[in-house]
């Protein structure tokens, strides 16, 4: 199929195919995609301004269905989601400056992978940890230990939280009593520098903030962080439509297969334990950190190879899950009612 | 659809301003209504929140009372 607007010819299914399992992703870990996304428009054919500029007209898009489901679900702090809005801008744009001047020294590329790959193997190993030390409590009959330890209960986390930087604010919709408008903009802003510098849309950096700092329940966490990528990438959309680098009929196909996977993500987030979407998360946390490594060191077909079968590993084991708690609910029930919320 | 590409495509040659407008507005309006066609299909098919996520929500926890949904 022709695209008039890029001068592209690509093929319109595998566009709602990536859209479909981006979407998946999305809508279940509160992620934009774009570190999916992007180079595999630009592996359809697409030049690298089109592939970031439709990226981010098709995360718009997507984050608004997934954002309007998890509302429906509950899962949207819309306080605490514009809170995190006013911080997140001003930390991607000194993100965004740290790289240009990496930029005059010559020693992005290389400085950006590697902080890339350390916080996300820094955090995937973190979460792998943490659910392991759940799951062995739930084995062992101790509910009580492995909830507290959601809760990050006598952590740093909750430490952080205690701390009576006035003014405080609080989040019914988390179950948060009170928390200091202060430690959420610093939440907001580091994750936003880190996502400025590293190029991404920072959803894979700020749900576990939300969880281990503010002290959200994942899905929640999920849900508010989808508000702020709406609003992320509603802006980026526009400038780069501005400049004439989206292809907007491509992003409206992205969006057909997005607009079913970002439903089922965020419906399977109602039929999937907390717990586990931190485990599944931080499984693809670390695929994703093993496929920066490999383009980092000269691997550029394994690095793509390990990125595109995460996305659709996760997608598979995500529908597969909503799937079997579909299933289960029946059986249970008579009715379709998610078990895990 | 066809005449729809053509005017886009004009407006992505002679006038940016306008084109970023209507890039937004068509994304959106398109994301509106694919999540209510989703929505809906998926409701068709037995997947829904259950009455107690929506009490939970209305009540504005958010959560379930016993672990926030977290197992």
């Amino acid at each position: 199929m022709y695209f008039p607007i890029s001068d592209v010819t690509a093929n319109p299914w595998l566009l709602v195919l990536v859209g479909f399992t981006v979407g998946v992703c999305g809508g279940f870990f509160g992620l934009g995609g774009a570190f999916i996304a992007t180079p595999a428009l630009n592996i359809l054919g697409f030049p690298m301004a089109y592939a970031i500029g439709t990226d981010l007209a098709h995360i718009m898009g997507k984050s608004l269905i997934s954002t309007l489901t998890h509302r429906r679900l509950g899962n949207v702090d819309l306080r605490a989601g514009l809170i995190l809005v006013a911080g997140t801008f001003p930390g991607v744009e000194v993100g965004a400056q740290i790289v240009m001047r990496l930029e005059r020294l010559g020693l992005e590329g290389a400085t950006v992978r590697w902080v890339y790959f350390f916080v996300l193997l820094a955090m995937g190993l973190f979460m792998l940890r943490e659910y392991r030390l759940v799951r062995s409590h739930l084995k062992r009959g101790e509910p009580e230990r492995a909830a507290a330890l959601l809760r990050g209960e006598g952590g740093w986390g909750e430490r952080l939280r205690r701390l009576p930087w006035r003014p405080v604010v609080s989040l019914p919709a988390s179950g948060i009593q009170g928390i200091s408008v202060w430690l959420l903009l610093g939440i907001a802003f580091t994750t936003g520098l880190l996502a400025g510098f590293l190029g991404v849309g920072g959803g894979f950096i700020r749900v576990p903030a939300l969880i281990y700092l503010a002290g959200m329940p994942t899905a929640v966490a999920v849900g508010t962080d989808l508000l702020e990528v709406l609003v992320s990438g509603a802006y980026g959309a526009f400038t780069y439509a501005l400049k004439g680098r989206v292809d907007v009929l491509a992003a409206i196909l992205m969006l057909a297969g997005g607009a079913v996977g970002s439903q089922i993500g965020a419906f399977a987030t109602g039929y999937v334990q907390g717990y586990r979407i931190r485990g599944y998360l931080a499984a693809t946390i670390l695929l994703t950190a093993l496929s920066v490594l490999s383009k980092q060191l000269g691997f550029q077909v394994v690095a793509y190879a390990l990125l595109f079968g995460t996305a659709v590993g996760a997608s598979a084991l995500i529908v597969l899950a909503l799937a079997g708690g579909v299933r289960a609910a029946r059986r249970q029930t008579g009715v379709a009612a998610p078990s895990g919320r | 659809m066809e005449a729809l590409v053509q005017l886009l495509a004009i407006w992505h040659r002679d006038n940016l301003t306008l084109y970023a407008v209507a890039t937004v507005l068509l994304v959106l309006g398109v994301g509106v209504i694919a999540a209510s066609l989703a929505a809906g299909f998926l409701t068709l098919a037995g997947v829904r929140p259950s009455a107690g996520a929506r009490a939970c929500a209305s009540a504005g926890s958010g959560r379930t009372p016993a672990d926030g949904g977290e197992f």
